[in-house]
């Protein structure tokens, strides 16, 4: 645990030497502080992950507060790893990728709140006392808006800001009832202490489970609390972007897990909600990500599906605990943190591609895009190997963690419960529609921006040479081939996480999933022969033969440019025919009044579903609500301090009167 | 021994299959049609040509159809056909089974995109939104194997299933129904698309491999026939359960042959769908799945 607090210290040592240097050298020296850091705080961290045991550090505070514990264990272990590992790649990236942005006003201030988002997230995941894990809480919340402002001149990043501020506070309110809840009944402020809570089998604890879900679902994003998501990154700065969807979302999971690991045998109404939320969360991520154009809204939306698939997992491990399957439980929870653990890698990457192409191209629309692929090339085939491992594809990493989750649904169908049975089978058939949706999303954002001509008429003339971009994306692409091809030992990495999450689960249980694992593994070496020898097949065939270079076939028309290419939004009309239902979309027209022609204008944008039915009539309601008490507010502080005086004293009266 | 026949037979039978189905068309037809190993021929023949490539195509479009064929020659692996038994197999293989297959037409949309045509892009969007719903059908299909069975693997699975309940019956002629559609979209013949049509805006799969040639072109029909294959032996091995190898070799055969017939009458007397109503043919598939599954646990649970 000493070596933990060295790293904080570090970090905060760093954040506080940037405030006074020159703009151009914070990057680096943050950089360092977080290499330095990460070193120091991987050694307790790594520990702990793999050895299993809980360290525990104890600072006395003052009366409303308690006593201040630090808890680290084999999740919090985990959920720390990936913050460093996180917080290395987007400072490494952030080196070259903020170059642009040195005169910027707001660059000391971006600079300055990531590292304490940083500073704040580490303290979250071993924060014990409620008060304190709330206070860290807000902080992180304040941290990562400040962070999103690298661009706040615009008025859509302040909006977007705001409006994730927003559904902060909304979590903040939930936690805090929560907890709140849960302290009075137990009469103690440490976290750790609420599992006796959820075993006395009290009347309200499923409700405050829910409570709790639903109040880090808002910060993991889940449907249909998601919609900060697509507004809030593509306004931050890439390395940030990249950060919060690939690692501060899952401050959100591990609050879930926390919770669901205390559930002794949860109630079905529990079980359902969590799965069913995720269904929805995964489906409509996916479906609106196909949608969208603006690259880093669509890894947004694709962040709210991957999202739903590490809550389909909680949800698996919720039912298997539910019903004493231990196997369907400790499938679903490995499932859960191997993807999130996946998530954690292969999202930051496609988020630094994204960021690196946005760079030089000044644009996010991939409709504007295409032919990356020859100017970009390292970019480009990291950025596919991203896009690989995100749609679940076997080779790489994000077809294991399915691969898990399956394996816990089947292990359901098998159950002579029919409960089970009948839920394993909708989570097959939805992971299955996720799994080709994904496809659909991840081909078309290939195809058409780093394949094909390029679109516009700009200059072409940029290459592969931001070296740190590279190397911090590097870095991640070959941690997914890794835990693709080896996942036999990269399931060791949550090995301890998953033996601590139940009593129950056994040694020999988790050496089993090892086991078929194996064979996966086998399989895809097999499949990579059977490639090598295709492809040499290949190239003896065309050893000696000249390669034709022409033009492809247009149907005979001679001038065909990149404008005749197909588009995003053609590429993913059939779908949108089909889905129409739950895509709200509106088109301005202008018309033409006048005789003859002339330019003309169409603009099309799409709503959320849910923003349009579900939040903006329910601000909508609370505003009218409010406006009833608005003759209250009259500016004079007199009238106001009158007030506080009279809620003083009517609270003292209903004090007495009990 | 065994390996080496059915290794040998799993590759040479597509070819035969593809050959069947236009000796099939041609008699429809009334014309004398090619000969049965055209097919064949024609493979040896792309091979030996020299590829043409498009002037904007990167690596990844000569890449696509290797990674094609090497995806479905890695499913083969787990298809239980000749001796009722996969060549190889682990617990859940169906979704390494699934999941390489669509690793391959993930590179084959790509290599589609790659050309930058319009009718590549064409081709490849329908490709990808019509495959859709083939896997999650698939998935629901196995899944109620799973149940019926208790095993977990595509050949134990299928196996260990009990004809002695009416609704494993059921349930199994169905599953025979949906592995048949998926035969006519996974293979692109009609009603889904139609192989030999000349028009560029009617086509899916032939549109997509529009400005492949020589080997490539090659690999990629191979492919094609080996995924028909794949889901014949399917429907082989769910008829032929445990009954001897030269039955099941016999039985493999035969069912090769009846599908080819049946495409093949089904491509001489039906006109291709419209291509919004191809959704509504596939989404068939899941209702299909959806009475298997039903019908399997209303009959376990009642005990039919």
């Amino acid at each position: 645990m000493k070596l933990y607090f060295l790293s904080l210290f570090v970090i905060f040592i760093g954040t506080f030497i940037n405030l006074f240097i020159k703009n151009e050298r914070k990057t680096f020296v943050s950089l360092i502080t977080m290499l330095v850091s990460s070193a120091v705080g991987m050694i307790p961290a790594l520990n702990i992950l793999f050895s299993g045991a809980v360290s525990e550090i104890r600072l006395s505070a003052g009366y409303p507060i308690g006593d201040i514990v630090l808890r680290m264990d084999p999740l919090s272990a985990f959920f720390l790893v990936l913050i460093y590992l996180g917080s290395i790649v987007s400072s490494i990236y952030a080196v070259d990728y903020l170059k642009k942005y040195s005169d910027n006003p707001q660059f000391s201030l971006v600079s300055f709140s990531f590292n304490l988002l940083i500073l704040s997230m580490l303290l979250l995941v071993t924060m014990q006392n409620i008060f304190a894990f709330l206070m860290v809480w807000e902080a992180m919340s304040l941290t990562s808006f400040l962070s999103i402002l690298l661009e706040g001149e615009k008025r859509e990043t302040r909006r977007a800001a705001l409006e994730y501020f927003v559904y902060m506070d909304i979590s903040f309110v939930m936690i805090l009832t929560g907890f709140l809840i849960m302290s009075d009944a137990m009469k103690t402020t440490e976290i750790m202490r609420f599992a006796e809570y959820f075993q006395s089998n009290s009347k309200y604890s499923s409700l405050v489970f829910i409570l709790l879900f639903f109040g880090f679902a808002v910060k993991a994003g889940f449907v249909p609390f998601h919609n900060w998501l697509p507004k809030a990154h593509p306004a931050s700065p890439s390395h940030v972007s990249g950060f919060m969807s690939g690692v501060m979302l899952k401050m959100g999971i591990y609050g879930i897990m926390r919770f669901s690991f205390f559930l002794d045998k949860p109630a079905l109404s529990e079980v359902l909600t969590v799965l069913f939320v995720s269904y929805i969360t995964a489906l409509l991520g996916i479906l609106y990500a196909i949608f969208e154009k603006d690259i880093k809204k669509l890894l947004a939306f694709s962040s709210i599906e991957n999202i739903g698939i590490i809550g389909i997992g909680i949800g698996l491990f919720l039912l298997g605990k539910r019903y004493d399957n231990q196997l369907i439980s400790l499938l679903g929870i490995s499932g859960a943190l191997m993807h999130s653990f996946n998530h954690s890698v292969f999202k930051p990457l496609l988020f630094f591609g994204a960021g690196s192409i946005y760079l030089k191209t000044h644009t996010r629309n991939i409709e504007k895009l295409g032919g990356i692929l020859k100017y970009l090339p390292l970019t480009s085939y990291m950025f596919i190997a991203g896009s690989i491992a995100i749609s679940g594809l076997p080779l790489l990493s994000g077809f294991m963690s399915e691969l898990l989750l399956y394996f816990s649904a089947i292990e359901g169908v098998r159950s002579s419960l029919i409960q089970i049975t009948a839920v394993s089978i909708v989570t097959i058939a939805v992971l299955a529609f996720i799994g080709t949706m994904a496809l659909l999303c991840f081909t078309k954002v290939i195809g058409i921006m780093l394949l094909g001509a390029r679109r516009s008429k700009e200059d072409p003339q940029m290459k592969d040479d931001m070296k740190y971009s590279l190397l911090s994306m590097i870095i991640l692409t070959v941690i997914i081939i890794f835990v693709g091809f080896f996942p036999q030992y990269s399931i060791l990495l949550i090995k301890q996480t998953v033996l601590h999450s139940s009593s129950s689960f056994s040694l020999s249980l988790f050496d089993s999933i090892r086991e078929s694992l194996e064979k996966v593994s086998f399989v895809s070496f097999i499949f990579i022969l059977i490639f090598i020898g295709i492809f040499t097949l290949r190239q003896i065939l065309q050893k000696n033969r000249k390669k034709i270079v022409e033009k492809v076939w247009d149907c005979g028309y001679q001038r065909g440019s990149a404008r005749m290419e197909y588009t995003g939004a053609s590429y993913v009309e059939p779908l949108k025919n089909i889905t129409s239902v739950l895509i709200v979309e509106k088109k301005t027209d202008i018309d033409i009044k006048e005789y003859f022609p002339h330019a003309k204008d169409i603009e099309g944008s799409r709503e959320d579903f849910f923003e349009k039915y579900m939040i903006n009539p329910s601000v909508k309601f609370l505003k009218r609500v409010f406006d009833m008490f608005s003759g209250i507010q009259r500016g004079s502080t007199q009238q106001y301090i009158l007030m506080g005086m009279v809620f003083l004293i009517i609270s003292l009266l209903i004090l007495i009167w009990k | 021994m065994h390996i080496i026949i059915s290794i040998f037979m799993i590759l040479t039978v597509p070819f035969l299959f593809a050959g069947l189905i236009n000796v099939v068309k041609s008699y429809w037809a009334g014309r004398m049609g090619p000969s049965l190993f055209q097919p064949f021929y024609d493979f040896i023949k792309l091979l030996k040509k020299s590829e043409a490539i498009g002037r904007r195509t990167t690596e990844i479009f000569s890449l696509g159809p290797v990674i094609y064929l090497s995806s479905v020659l890695t499913a083969v692996l787990f298809v239980p056909f000749g001796f009722n038994r996969s060549l190889f197999s682990f617990s859940g293989d169906f979704i390494f089974f699934a999941y390489i297959m669509a690793m391959g037409n993930f590179f084959m949309i790509l290599s589609a995109m790659d050309t930058g045509s319009s009718f590549e892009g064409m081709g490849a969007s329908r490709e990808a939104v019509f495959s859709l719903f083939i896997e999650p059908a698939l998935f629901i299909i196995l899944a109620s194997f799973i149940y019926l069975s208790g095993k977990t693997s595509i050949s134990s699975m299928i196996s260990a299933l009990n004809f002695t309940n009416s609704y494993t019956i059921v349930a199994s002629i169905l599953a025979i129904l949906a592995f048949f559609i998926m035969i006519l979209s996974e293979g692109k013949r009609v009603p889904v698309d139609d192989p030999n049509t000349h028009l560029e805006l009617t086509m899916i799969h032939e549109v997509m491999v529009l400005d492949h040639s020589g080997a490539s072109l090659a690999f990629v029909n191979y492919a094609t026939y080996l995924k028909m294959t794949i889901f014949n032996a399917l429907i082989s091995s769910v008829i032929f359960i445990e009954s001897g190898i030269f039955y099941s070799i016999a039985g493999f055969l035969a069912v090769n042959v009846l599908s080819a017939f049946l495409v093949g009458t089904l491509e001489s007397t039906l006109a291709r769908f419209r291509m919004s109503h191809i959704p509504q043919f596939l989404l068939l598939l899941i209702g299909i799945a959806i009475f298997i599954i039903s019908s399997v646990l209303m009959g376990r649970q009642r005990g039919i």
